[in-house]
């Protein structure tokens, strides 16, 4: 099989063309790999100036009431991990910008496309971009003239007349394909890796052996099946052919397709409807700016039952801050119910999503390399979820400072300084290890694996067979 | 001898049963990213409906509170709508950019943007609810089946499907010479059986758009964006079935032929557009809105710790007419009107910054515009996405139009209260009238 391996690698290399387009392929994914950790690692930079410069605001705050330091709020902005210039995701999608502030719940907003015109469906020059769509458009051109070199010379039927065993010839061919696309695979990894070697984790270590091993396996159900189709098949152009359809199938209509399928399946509410929804229910609860609010009094009553006093004004502690508190935590409540409700249906769109792909291994391989890249929605709902944690905790301690910190009922003139401002913690958000999420990802590798299988096992039987196309 | 010729291919065809699928598949595709588009046009046009239901009978309950002598709800005794600050608090008045008929056909960038905006005196085009619906990203990420995409992408494939084996058959069994002798022009023989798939194509695209068009009951008020969009379909498939035709021409065999052909897609079609998006991302990278930000939040909040008469001369230097009016010169209570007139002095800062963010994006606009040249399916699919209203530049003409309708809001509140303006029902009527 060695051997067989060594003549192939060798007639390869010596197609010109195809050898030309190897060369420019990979200067190409190092081209890539090298801007994309560039470009991803000024927007780290950015991100990280920005986050500075408005916890600078914050920490500048002098001498202001805790509750309208709530309204000034403080944000959250979306993090970029290293290994998003491997694939860019869903992140440009997403927005990238979330306003922290008092009684509300804002959206994360200022996507990159809401700033950028369309120039492409399929989205930035990035390795995933061309590890997805060109690498493996040219390892089924290579594993075609791979084979059809063999067929058209009459070399296999040689070998098989010479008693070679088909099968070990196929997977000779098979193999040294795949040895060529690992070999461009770990190209763009070793370069990434390379660039970025003091700012990776061991979970992104992970993760990329994780993108790595997607890849391959993907690749190297499209080699088995290129080969084997053009063995099966009269003409090696049908088999191309056969395999170049599937493949516009698997990456141009069944991704859609089946996400809008499932979108159909679990519907979303508008955001019209939403807000509307939740309008009408936070309207229920106690109104934390509205002195006249008659659903106060059950608040005020227990309070000057607690502290054994007849007016707030005798409060020891400042009531508006309790109601604040209190009003933020019924909104809390709506939020989690309705907001609980959408990234439920959010999370049945990706699973219904997962079972479509079994027929389809690039969905699978996508939902991989988005993941293990961290710019998935698991992540984008993971960083939300994490900086709405946050934003309750911050503006309790806001509305505690107002209501224990030393004022009394009515006193909104009354002021913290900056030493409190500055207590106030910032967001650490830390994302979440790979192994954390892997559950998530079963389905995708289970697919991969099908696949795999299956070929393997079309490809074996290939020897029990006299009435072969070669 | 063109008939014969279109004869024998339609025959060549039928026989061909993965071209027929081809086809099939096509047009199966096509009513399928039609139907999105349907959806999609019919669940905005709904929305905006319920949202201008919703705003007038909102304006209805207001102009009964005007009837009744009443000037606000009863547990919150401050609002009074006679007072213009409060009138135009309760306005209901909506930037809504309806959707155009043909995006049945063109989704284009519609996904990614609002297309309703609620304007009151203290809205930004950039407020945290200018955001698209709520939605699945990741399908969002992988872009919708619309039928411009059909056309960009999937029209030169089934192209090349068709054409893959013209001539290319002929050279892999050797009797293409032979053809050669026989005919006195056989690369006529080879652009007239290639353009029976071109005619075909076209006559597809025809059928489903006029077809469809007919049964789902389009109704254009103006046919010319159909019209432009049907040509510059034609004239995409010509580009390349030009090209594909010269790779028949040069290429020695039928697998020579699908490889160039499959390279020149992804060239066109990938390479070539993901490229340019990659340089607009890295020229004008996008900055999280640094200035805007620290405009909306820190400078606001020092424009708060301002005194009432600084107040006043920042906006008499923005609105210079106000010095004419009673107010000015006799102010009944100085602190509430500069305090209902703050947001226009803080109007005049924000539009600083996010005039900035437009300035950007026109720039990124302009540079893909500059690649049109080399980035013809970038060129096409603008084409089709401008026809339909869905493209970056409608959207930024969409924060425009919500930015004026601001300004306006924001002109009259000022000339309003500094006029001593008492808002009745006429007024209020007046003030819908002037910013619908």
């Amino acid at each position: 099989m060695k051997s067989f391996m060594i003549i192939e690698l060798k007639r390869l290399i010596r197609e010109k063309y195809l050898f030309s387009f190897l060369i420019v392929f990979i200067v190409s994914l190092l081209i890539t790999s090298y801007f994309s950790v560039i470009q991803t690692n000024q927007k780290i930079l950015n991100r990280e100036l920005i986050t500075e410069k408005v916890r600078k605001e914050w920490e500048e705050l002098d001498n202001m009431n805790p509750h309208t330091a709530a309204h000034f709020g403080t944000y959250a902005f979306k993090p970029i991990t290293v290994l998003s210039a491997f694939d860019e995701g869903i992140n440009a999608y997403t927005g990238n910008v979330l306003r922290l502030e008092g009684h509300i719940q804002h959206d994360i907003v200022h996507s990159e496309l809401s700033h950028f015109p369309l120039i492409s469906y399929f989205g930035k020059t990035t390795p995933s971009f061309l590890l997805q769509y060109i690498l493996s458009i040219f390892i089924i051109f290579i594993a075609f003239v791979t084979i059809n070199g063999d067929k058209e010379s009459g070399r296999l039927k040689l070998y098989v007349v010479q008693g070679a065993e088909l099968s070990k010839i196929l997977i000779s061919n098979v193999l040294t394909v795949w040895f060529i696309s690992i070999l461009l695979t770990l190209t763009t990894f070793s370069t990434q890796i390379f660039i970025n070697i003091k700012y990776l984790t061991q979970d992104d270590l992970l993760r990329s052996f994780v993108l790595l091993l997607s890849y391959s396996v993907y690749y190297l159900i499209l080699i088995l099946l290129t080969i084997y189709s053009s063995v099966v098949l009269k003409s090696a152009v049908k088999g191309l052919t056969l395999v170049l359809s599937l493949w516009f199938l698997w990456v141009i209509f069944l991704p859609r397709i089946s996400s809008n399928i499932s979108d159909s399946i679990y519907n979303l509410p508008t955001r019209n409807e939403l807000i509307k929804t939740m309008k009408a229910e936070r309207e229920k609860g106690v109104d934390g700016h509205n002195p006249f609010d008659k659903k106060r009094d059950e608040l005020k009553d227990s309070l000057l039952r607690k502290y054994n006093v007849n007016t707030i004004e005798e409060l020891p502690i400042n009531f508006d801050g309790v109601v604040m508190q209190a009003d933020e935590e019924f909104g809390n409540m709506v939020w989690d119910k309705h907001y609980g409700n959408v990234n439920n249906t959010l999370i049945s769109q990706r699973k219904a999503n997962q079972y479509f792909n079994i027929v389809n291994p690039f969905s699978s391989l996508r939902n991989l390399s988005i993941g293990a890249a961290g710019t998935d929605l698991l992540h984008h709902l993971h960083f939300l979820k994490n900086a709405e944690e946050y934003r309750r905790v911050f503006i309790k301690r806001l509305n505690d400072e107002l209501a224990y910190g030393g004022s009394k009922t009515g006193e909104w003139d009354w002021k913290s300084d900056n030493k409190f401002f500055k207590s106030v913690e910032d967001l650490k958000y830390e994302q979440p290890t790979f192994s954390s999420f892997l559950s998530y990802y079963l389905l995708d590798v289970f697919s991969l694996i099908i696949w795999v299988a299956i070929l393997l096992f079309l490809a074996s039987s290939l020897k029990n067979k006299r009435n072969l196309a070669i | 001898m063109t008939t014969q010729i279109f004869y024998f291919e339609a025959k060549h065809l039928v026989r061909n049963y993965y071209k027929v699928i081809a086809l099939i598949l096509f047009v199966l595709i096509s009513l399928y990213s039609i139907h999105y588009g349907y959806n999609l046009y019919h669940t905005r046009l709904n929305e905006i409906k319920k949202i201008v239901t919703e705003s007038e009978n909102n304006r209805n309950k207001i102009i009964k509170w005007f009837d009744e002598g009443i000037k606000g709800p009863e547990d919150r005794p401050w609002i009074d709508i006679t007072n213009p600050f409060w009138a135009l608090w309760n306005s209901n008045v909506y930037a809504l950019n309806e959707p155009s008929a043909l995006m049945f056909f063109s989704v284009g960038q519609a996904e990614n943007f609002p297309y309703y905006k609620k304007i009151t005196v203290w809205a930004t085009p950039y407020d945290a609810d200018m955001v698209n619906e709520i939605t699945n990203y990741e399908r969002l990420a992988l872009g919708s089946i619309d039928f411009s995409f059909v056309i960009i992408y999937l029209l030169p494939i089934l192209l090349l499907m068709l054409l893959h084996n013209i001539g290319g058959y002929e050279k892999d069994n050797r009797f293409y010479n032979l053809i050669k002798i026989q005919n006195y022009n056989h690369k006529k023989l080879l652009f007239l059986r290639s353009l029976f798939y071109l005619l075909l194509i076209n006559l597809t695209v025809l059928f489903i758009v006029f077809g469809v068009g007919l049964f789902i009951g389009v109704t254009f008020d103006n046919l010319t964006p159909l019209l432009s969009f049907l040509i510059y379909t034609v004239l995409y498939s010509v580009f390349w079935f030009i090209l594909f035709f010269l790779i028949i021409l040069i290429s020695k065999s039928s697998s020579q032929q699908i490889i160039r052909m499959v390279v020149m897609w992804l060239l066109l079609c990938l390479i070539i557009p993901s490229t340019v998006s990659y340089y607009i991302g890295n020229k004008h990278p996008f900055d999280y809105m640094s200035d805007f930000i620290e405009t909306d939040r820190k400078k606001l909040n020092d424009l708060y710790e301002i005194e009432p008469d600084s107040i006043k001369k920042l906006l008499v230097s923005i609105y210079p007419q106000i010095q004419n009016f009673p107010a000015y010169n006799n102010p009944q209570n100085l602190s509430e009107l500069t305090g209902f007139s703050f947001r226009a002095v803080a109007n005049e800062l924000l539009k600083e910054s996010y005039d900035k963010i437009i300035d950007v994006q026109l720039k990124r606009n302009y540079l893909a515009q500059n690649s049109y040249l080399f980035n013809p399916t970038a060129f096409f699919s603008n084409r089709f996405y401008s026809f339909s209203k869905t493209d970056f530049l409608s959207q930024i003409n969409f924060q425009k139009e919500i930015a004026n309708k601001i300004d306006k809001m924001i002109l009259i509140l000022v000339e309003d209260l500094w006029n001593e303006q008492k808002v009745n029902k006429e007024k209020y009527s007046n003030y819908i009238n002037q910013l619908k």
